[in-house]
């Protein structure tokens, strides 16, 4: 009886958060394929940890479920992400993309009623670096409280709210695109630079 | 305000953003931003990103795989070959093993049968190890024959009273005893040296 009722709270709890799990790995870069693989893996830990801890009972606080899930799916996404990471990629590719290089910030009222608006998006949000992305994705695209992305991501509160500041600034550069920002003045770093210059 | 008010009030803008700062913080960068372009174009482009993430959503899940991840959380892994299974298997054929083993090769009185399992081998392997033990039997009878046959002799040498060679050859010559028993019942006498 505790079994079935285990077995139906699980039933249940994926399908409430299979679509979350499904943006998380698709807005961290990941390609649409392996998001399907990356899915099922995902639940199926998450199923072995859910019989392992509540089996027997059951009975578990929804956000104690929730959050082993998201952990479960941060370190797949992170090892998957080292796995396609091209960071030892020699050279650069020097051909035109309009769709890298438009500056979405400009133009996002025009390009947002585009078929592929979340694929353009994702592309720009695939330039950050992985620290910066996961604050992004779980507070600002699947609107995560604060706390629950900060005990998510294992950070201090203090860490978080920089890596998610400084996440939006380098999310605003990537999306202003190449172009935008090679014709802007570059800007003052680091406290040094501003201390030198300041009168 | 100075330009490091700006560094600070850039660090600050998330934050400020989302109300998250104490009252007079948010007052003080309100109007720093109000007042300072370069701060007001990052304010302005902070809000849109967040704006921008907000509205973007993804394709989503298709039936089947919706389907496919329902069965694959209900199921668990098959970890047939799992690294736990593996290791567990292990450890419960080989510490037996090694049990049986170690108890062996200390006590081996208790495991007699053991030798018969050894290859068959003459027993030339134990001169290897004990070199005399090779032919040593016969080496010994033989000598101590040849002692014990020649003591009278060995012992005129070393003392009074022994044999002399020639007292040794009559006495020890095969046949010759009985030659002079026989001669003795004749002559009733004592043996003539």
């Amino acid at each position: 009886m505790a079994a079935r009722r285990s077995s139906s709270d699980l039933r249940e709890f994926v399908k409430e958060n299979e679509r979350k799990i499904y943006d998380f790995c698709f807005f961290m870069g990941l390609p649409p394929k392996d998001c399907d693989e990356l899915l099922i893996d995902i639940f199926r830990d998450f199923g072995d940890t859910h019989k392992k801890y509540w089996g027997t009972d059951g009975h578990a606080e929804p956000f104690e479920k929730q959050l082993v899930l998201y952990q479960l799916a941060r370190s797949h996404i992170e090892q998957q992400g080292m796995m396609n990471s091209n960071d030892n990629n020699l050279g650069r590719d020097t051909r035109y993309y309009p769709k890298i290089e438009a500056d979405l910030l400009a133009e996002w009222n025009k390009l947002k009623g585009e078929r592929d608006w979340a694929s353009t998006v994702v592309d720009r949000l695939r330039l950050l670096e992985l620290d910066f992305r996961f604050p992004i994705v779980l507070r600002d695209i699947l609107h995560f409280e604060d706390e629950e992305t900060a005990q998510i991501l294992g950070l201090r509160w203090g860490v978080y709210r920089q890596r998610l500041h400084r996440g939006r600034r380098e999310c605003a550069e990537k999306f202003h695109g190449p172009r935008a920002v090679a014709s802007e003045p570059r800007k003052k770093e680091t406290l040094s630079e501003v201390r030198r210059d300041a009168p | 305000m100075t330009l490091s008010s700006c560094f600070f009030s850039q660090s600050l803008i998330s934050d400020y953003i989302e109300a998250l700062l104490p009252a007079g913080r948010h007052d003080e960068i309100k109007s720093h931003i109000d007042s300072c372009a370069s701060c007001k174009i990052i304010e302005k482009e902070v809000r849109q990103v967040r704006e921008i993430l907000a509205m973007v959503s993804s394709p989503g899940v298709s039936h089947e795989l919706s389907l496919r991840v329902a069965e694959a959380s209900l199921s668990g892994r098959k970890t047939w070959l799992s690294r736990a299974k593996i290791s567990r298997a292990t450890l419960t054929i080989s510490v037996p093993i090694l049990l049986f083993l170690g108890l062996a090769v200390t006590f081996p009185a208790y495991f007699p049968w053991i030798s018969r399992f050894q290859p068959n081998r003459d027993e030339s392997h134990f001169v290897r190890y004990f070199p005399m033990l090779e032919g040593a039997s016969e080496l010994i009878n033989e000598q101590s024959t040849w002692l014990n046959a020649r003591e009278p002799y060995m012992r005129s040498l070393w003392e009074e009273g022994g044999l002399s060679p020639e007292e040794f050859e009559k006495t020890f010559t095969p046949g010759r005893a009985k030659h002079d028993a026989a001669a003795g019942a004749d002559s009733t006498g004592d043996v003539d040296p």
